[in-house]
This record gives C-alpha cells, sequence and structure tokens, in this order.
C-alpha cells in the first residue's frame, strides 16, 4: 500500500538566539538576586582588553571582591596574566568558537566565589560576541588607536550596543595617521548615550574616569535598580 | 563566523517542532536574515547543507528572505529604508534609531504532515 501524506505548512515566527536570550535572562535573575555587577568586554584581538584589565585590577581588587571570566579560543595566556592582580580568574577556551554564550558563562559560575563585580573579556572580535547577551549590566567596547579610525562605522554594532566606550592605548596617537574628533563624532551619532572614555593602559593615563565608570556600574546594581 | 551555530540552533528547533507535530519530513524552511544580522546568507546555505544531514530536514531547501535596515523616527513615527550607517528623519530632522535588519527567524517550513494511514482507513 503507498502511503499517503499530507502536505504541512508550519508558520513559526521563532527567533534563532532565542535560547541564549533565555538562558541569559536567568544569569540576569541569578546576578540580580546576588547583587552582582557584570561587565561584558568586548574587543578585536589586540585592542588592549586584557591589558586594561591588568591596570585596572589592582585598583578594583582594594576596593571590591572581583572576578574576571576570560574567553579565549585556545590559550590561558590571559588568564595567567590576570591572577596575579588577586582577582578571581575563570579560563572559557571556546576551541575556535568565536564568542561566549550564556550557556558557557553559567557552566562556570559554581566555580567563582561570592563577588561584588564580575569582568568578563569577551572573545577578540567586533562581529560575533554582539548577538549574544550573557545576563550583563552593562557592555563595554574598547578600541585601540592602532587600529585604525573606521572601526566604529564598519561594526557599527558592537558599539550601538554598548554603555561604554574605550579608546585605549591613547599614547600611539602622536605616531598613527587617526582622526580621533572623527572617531568621536561618529560614536556620538551611533550611540549618543555610551559614555566614551580615552586612555593608556599602559601609560596608566586616563584610568580614573574608567574606573569611576566601572564604580557606577557596581554602585547601581548594589541599589537594587 | 558564527553562522554554524546559528544553523545548528535553525535544525534543533525545527526537528524539535517538527517531531511534536509528528512531520515526518521537511521539505523547505523560511528564515529572515536582516542586512545587519552579522550573518552572511551565503554562509548559512553552506552550514545548512552540512547540518541537515542524518536530520528529517535532510531533504529540506533553505529559503534566505534578506530584511533590509528599517530606521525608525521617534518624533513623526515614521519608519525609512535605507543602507546608510545612521540619518536622520527626512520630515523633521531629528536623529532616527535602527528598527530593522537585525532579524534572525525562523518564519516557518513545509513538510509531509502526519501519516495519512491513521485518517484513511480502508
Amino acid at each position: 500500500m503507498h502511503e499517503k501524506k499530507i502536505k504541512i505548512k508550519v508558520a513559526l515566527a521563532r527567533d534563532l538566539l532565542q535560547r541564549n536570550k533565555i538562558l541569559a535572562g536567568d544569569l540576569r535573575t541569578r546576578f540580580a538576586e546576588q547583587r552582582l555587577a557584570v561587565i561584558n568586554l568586548l574587543g578585536s584581538p589586540g585592542a588592549g582588553k586584557t591589558t586594561l584589565l591588568e591596570a585596572s585590577l589592582p585598583l578594583l581588587c582594594g576596593q571590591y571582591r572581583v572576578g574576571v571570566i576570560e574567553g579565549d579560543l585556545y590559550t590561558t595566556r590571559d588568564a595567567e596574566r590576570l591572577a596575579r592582580s588577586g582577582a578571581a580568574v575563570i579560563q572559557i577556551n571556546t576551541e575556535g568558537a568565536c564568542h561566549l554564550d550564556a550557556q558557557l558563562v553559567g557552566g562556570v559560575l559554581e566555580e567563582l566565589p561570592e563577588l561584588d563585580l564580575l569582568l568578563i573579556e569577551n572573545v577578540g572580535n567586533l562581529v560575533c560576541p554582539v548577538g549574544f547577551d550573557l545576563g550583563e549590566d552593562a557592555r563595554a567596547v574598547v578600541l585601540s588607536i592602532s587600529e585604525g579610525d573606521d572601526k566604529p562605522e564598519k561594526y557599527p554594532q558592537a558599539f550601538q550596543t554598548a554603555q561604554a566606550v574605550v579608546l585605549s592605548k591613547l599614547d600611539l596617537l602622536p605616531y598613527v595617521s587617526y582622526d580621533l574628533p572623527a572617531v568621536l563624532a561618529t560614536l556620538a551619532h551611533l550611540n549618543p548615550a555610551a559614555t566614551v572614555m580615552q586612555l593608556s593602559a599602559t601609560g596608566k593615563s586616563g584610568l580614573a574616569p574608567w574606573l569611576e565608570w566601572v564604580e557606577s556600574v557596581v554602585a547601581k546594581k548594589k541599589r537594587g535598580s | 563566523m558564527h553562522e554554524l551555530s546559528l544553523i545548528s540552533a535553525l535544525v534543533e528547533e525545527v526537528s524539535r517542532d517538527a517531531q511534536e507535530r509528528g512531520v515526518s519530513r521537511i521539505t523547505t524552511v523560511n528564515l529572515a536574515v536582516g542586512k545587519r544580522a552579522h550573518a552572511l546568507p551565503h554562509a548559512l546555505l553552506f552550514c545548512f547543507d552540512l547540518i541537515k544531514q542524518d536530520t528529517i530536514l535532510a531533504d529540506a531547501q533553505l529559503i534566505i528572505e534578506v530584511v533590509p535596515p528599517v530606521f525608525y523616527c521617534e518624533r513623526c513615527g515614521l519608519n525609512e529604508v535605507h543602507d546608510k550607517l545612521w540619518a536622520n528623519c527626512a520630515h523633521c530632522g531629528l536623529p532616527t534609531v535602527p528598527a530593522g535588519g537585525m532579524e534572525l527567524e525562523i518564519r516557518g517550513y513545509e513538510g509531509d504532515g502526519p501519516d495519512a494511514r491513521k485518517e484513511n482507513k480502508n
């Protein structure tokens, strides 16, 4: 007997990133219960994310119980650099994946002690991490002078979804062709609400506004808002 | 390059839904991809052909609809479609906000429904 099949047409309207959004919502509830402030740090490879953390952690660890989740494709180099600071550092190796997701972050939380501030250094990439919510309170993008002044226009979404933009390696400005006013104007168009900071982490200059911004994120979370 | 994980999510989601409905074979899947969704249609198609094998979607064709970027003026309540990064409202001159073109949405699928024998016992 020949089987008679009925044709079926199903309308779904389902978001492909839905699963991550649900998991990120769970993380956000968990972080709220713990009054734990979480910052997701984005930037290209070599933008200076780890160097910024290296310069900030000794100062932040004096005030808060700080944890760091280090996203990296294969190595533990960054985690080793940061462990010296006194922060609780956990490495996630994504084994080639280009971004962290809520499931990966949720999987390592048990390994962290009780904290006031959790800094998540995402995989160096201005594209893929943008779509993956990690349950964070704020997103900061690190953009170095040496990357060139066209990056905000080339990767607008990273900048549009951030609450803060850190222009790093400012000490290199005299040596490279870089239109700083144009970058600031582009950022103001893309995301007028973002806090834009300029600093040099190795030169230890301009760190104060960045630290104040981090403190404001922690203070807001402590107040429960 | 996260097209592979996006397509894995698509195949997982559609398979699960199809199993719940008793669908035995899927012929087409419709996916909306925003022009600013950071996902390349040709890479999605390439990954789909890899991932669909040995699943209920093995014979399925992926049909991608590219959704253009839309900008919304909060003051005028008007949408404008253009390829610029940003633009001020053509009517009132105030900055517009991105309101579309970021979609990654499974619109639906077609396939062979539940075995008809149950309905036509003869």
